[in-house]
């Protein structure tokens, strides 16, 4: 085996999903050394998850603030919002999404 | 403009014919206006993969090592917190770097690789609580022609289209109106 590189770190992160990139970014801005391994060369292109509550938004907002600026385009006026009930009780579900 | 694609569910035959339903989760019932006090912020409604893009290209960290995967952990002392962990990745793409692993040493690991971590079962740290609760299965397509139909005459975030077949067998066909139509 040839190993080329040897980092040293404090804390390195497996997987930049959301959890992974969010944690990056925190341990950056407080000065805590760290590395960040994706195996996907780019982010995903699939829709999963599609739901951001509010305490998520609270500590982008606090914590990651030029993010939260664009994700604010996304948000509804708040006097639109109202429970969202969940009305998938399929077993099996084909997601199709369509591009233009 | 967003609202009109997001607040609607439709439950239909097929996604521009008949129309079981039609679900305005936006005038059920009204939330609270606690919950609008108890914030700075609010809920925001985007897809994962939108998620990502956005945090990313925000993101200022010197060693983000992209298409890279990890290999050769040596997981017998990972967790010893007296110990530094060492681990080798290499890129995926190996006509870059043919063969060629970095040696990465450090305090923590943090494994957030997902529902299936690879880090996880290497340390045999199993999932607790219900597992496999839904199967899915995307597919992703390009349709312009339908697009256009169906963002100027129907609007709606997400399309659940039955037939006789999928009536019984409980299994819909999810169509999802991808964010990129709203930007």
């Amino acid at each position: 085996m040839l190993v080329s590189n040897h980092k040293k770190y404090d804390i390195a992160i497996i997987g930049a999903g959301p959890v992974g990139v969010f944690l990056a970014h925190l341990l950056t801005k407080y000065g805590v050394s760290n590395c960040l391994i994706e195996r996907r060369l780019s982010p995903t292109s699939h829709p999963q998850a599609h739901f951001l509550n509010a305490r998520t938004m609270e500590l982008l907002q606090s914590c990651y603030h030029k993010a939260f600026q664009e994700l604010k385009f996304f948000i509804p006026p708040s006097s639109e919002w109202r429970y969202l009930p969940s009305r998938l009780s399929a077993t099996y579900i084909i997601y199709i999404s369509f591009e233009m | 403009m967003i609202l009109s694609f997001i607040r609607n569910f439709v439950y239909c035959y097929n996604v521009l014919g008949r129309e079981f339903c039609r679900i305005d989760h936006f005038h059920i019932s009204r939330t609270p206006s606690s919950f609008w006090m108890s914030s700075p912020t609010t809920i925001c409604h985007l897809p994962q993969n939108v998620f990502e893009s956005v945090i990313q290209k925000n993101l200022e960290i010197r060693d983000f090592y992209r298409g890279y995967e990890v290999s050769k952990v040596d997981f017998s002392n990972i967790l010893d917190k007296s110990s530094q962990t060492i681990f080798y990745i290499k890129p995926r793409d190996e006509s870059v770097e043919p063969n060629c692993f970095t040696e990465i040493s450090c305090k923590y690991v943090v494994a957030a690789d997902g529902a299936h971590s690879t880090i996880r079962d290497g340390l045999r740290i199993s999932l607790q609580g219900k597992s496999g609760i839904q199967t899915l299965l995307n597919i992703h397509f390009l349709c312009a022609g339908l697009s256009k139909l169906v963002r100027t005459t129907n609007p709606a975030m997400l399309y659940f289209t039955f037939n006789e077949v999928q009536m019984k067998s409980i299994a819909p066909f999810i169509f999802s109106v991808p964010l990129s139509w709203l930007c």
